[in-house]
């Protein structure tokens, strides 16, 4: 444990010099006038604006919204997405038919569709959950069905010759086996859900962080738009390592590489 | 050879698997299909130790796979207790080579894992895991996961599990050829005090003659191709048996002539070491 330990500290001691050295250089760099405030504000102002946003309560209001648009559509994106890619590798017939079909859906640009789904399903909250469901719809679909075709198939018949049944083999070893590629998919989707989220307010909506920065920004308030993405940034490495540690949790089976 | 072994004689009658003449065949799409067994005919009797030892490619993989219900037959009949096995049963217990344990599950959730199936209640399953995991000296690793243990010890686990669901034949192939020497004679004697005291009946398959003469009561000899059986030979040596001292007996050295003589006219006729089966 103790190695374990010292082995984890660095990479975070790293990053916060990583970064301390980035804002103190831009920081010095704006004291000093080499850069222009209006186009690229200072970090002092960030987190003052970040103070004062806190404060009014927008930036909670805002931001809840975005992630229960995000969390919806990865939630929906996920369960469809997994269930397609595992039923698509369960069924030989269906997925040579269909599989094509994904593949040709997954290469239009979900994001250039956000503008025809608003148009669709109106400004509301259904239209951002659709978009941010589709860009992670995808991800899950392709990883499950490349998960499903790594299960052993030795494992399967052994799990059958101890007398388990066909629902019984879903649960006890295509499922499990399906797992890790579940939760890497979850770790890229959270990002394309969140961004799917923003780019739909952004185009079409009257709340949520993407409102929040096209607001700003159509009115040249560069800092509260650097603001915003500097918090989507944060949250977005929390729940990353949330994730991870629900990998530490849920995968404590596999021999540490 | 009856009186070395006071079970044989009263379960000479009922076999528990019966092979009438059966034949087996693998077919590709780009090749003509291969004959592995034809005309065999077998019988296991009940509480036996049968070994069938022969050749790379004479068959008696393959014939092991259709008495398990793994592969099909081409023809013939395989009858369990009378009753014809058509697809996997899961009356009967198997290992191969490979230990196929699930690596997400703790040593105790695996040797369950039969009685889950079966529906058992956590708690009455977990107990009787228990039992079989301290019977094969496991005690301690309940919750270890199996890429944390040995060769050996997943081997046993192994065992354990299939033990659980209380098969009425137990099918062993070539199960302990991976491991070492030391660890492989250890688990002989291990599987000689399972099947001592359960009266498991055990079907081996190995390559190893050594090994079964040492284990089994009865040796079944195969070889050609097709496979077929070309001899019987009763083991005439006492039970309960030293795995490690049998082979230094006089009858063991003597029986251990006879089939080999008998195993190099099959791998002969064979034509050499095969690309296994």
């Amino acid at each position: 444990m103790a190695t374990k330990s010292r082995r984890r500290l660095p990479p975070l001691f790293w990053l916060t010099l990583l970064l301390a050295a980035f804002f103190l250089l831009w920081e010095l760099m704006a004291l000093q006038g080499r850069i222009d405030l209006v186009f690229f504000s200072s970090p002092s102002r960030i987190w003052c604006e970040f103070l004062s946003m806190l404060e009014t309560g927008i930036l909670r209001r805002h931001l809840l919204i975005t992630l229960q648009e995000a969390g919806l559509g990865l939630f929906y994106g996920s369960v469809f997405g997994s269930a397609a890619g595992i039923l698509l590798g369960i069924s030989k017939r269906v997925s040579p038919v269909v599989m094509p079909l994904m593949v040709g859906l997954n290469s239009v640009p979900k994001l250039a569709l956000a503008p025809l789904i608003i148009l669709w399903f109106g400004i509301g909250l259904g239209s951002k959950v659709l978009i941010a469901g589709l860009m992670v719809f995808f991800v899950f679909t392709f990883n499950m069905y490349a998960g499903y075709h790594s299960v052993d198939a030795s494992l399967i018949q052994t799990v059958r010759l101890l007398g388990g049944r066909r629902r019984q083999l879903i649960r006890l070893v295509i499922w499990p086996s399906c797992l890790p590629w579940f939760l890497a998919s979850l770790r890229t989707g959270m990002g394309l859900a969140l961004s799917g989220a923003i780019v739909g307010e952004f185009i079409g909506s009257s709340r949520g962080f993407g409102w929040l920065i096209s607001d700003a920004s159509g009115r040249y308030d560069l800092t509260r738009v650097l603001c915003c993405v500097f918090v989507i940034i944060v949250i977005m490495m929390v729940l990353d390592a949330l994730v991870r540690a629900l990998e530490r949790t849920l995968l404590k089976w596999r021999p540490e590489a | 050879m009856t009186q070395f072994h006071p079970r044989q004689r009263q379960d000479e009658a009922t076999p528990v698997l019966e092979l009438r003449d059966i034949r087996i065949s693998y077919s590709s799409v780009d090749a003509p299909p291969v004959l592995a067994v034809e005309h065999l005919s077998l019988c296991v009797r009940e509480g036996e130790f049968l070994a069938l030892i022969g050749p790379s490619g004479c068959g008696k993989s393959s014939t092991l796979n259709a008495m398990a219900g793994l592969t099909p037959v081409d023809a013939g009949e395989i009858l369990l207790h009378g009753q014809p096995v058509h697809r996997i049963s899961d009356r009967v217990g198997y290992i191969s080579q490979a230990d196929h344990l699930l690596p997400w599950r703790t040593v105790l959730d695996n040797v369950a894992l039969g009685l889950e199936l079966r529906g058992m209640s956590k708690k009455l399953r977990h107990a009787r895991a228990r039992e079989l995991i301290a019977s094969m000296g496991l005690g301690g690793f309940e919750t270890n996961y199996p890429h944390e243990l040995s060769g050996g010890m997943k081997k046993r686990v192994t065992i354990a599990r299939v033990l659980a669901i209380e098969p009425e034949i137990l099918f062993m192939d070539e199960p302990f050829a991976p491991l070492d020497v030391f660890t492989r004679e250890r688990l002989q004697e291990d599987i000689m005090g399972v099947w001592a005291a359960t009266g498991q009946t055990i079907v081996y398959v190995t390559h190893d003659l050594t090994e079964a003469i040492s284990l089994a009561d009865r040796v079944l000899l195969f070889g050609g191709r097709p496979g077929q059986v070309r001899g019987e030979y009763p083991v005439p040596l006492a039970r309960p048996r030293q795995v490690m001292d049998a082979k230094f007996d006089d009858q063991f050295v003597s029986l251990e002539k006879t089939i080999l003589t008998d195993l190099r006219a099959a791998l002969r006729e064979t034509g050499g070491p095969g690309d296994g089966n």
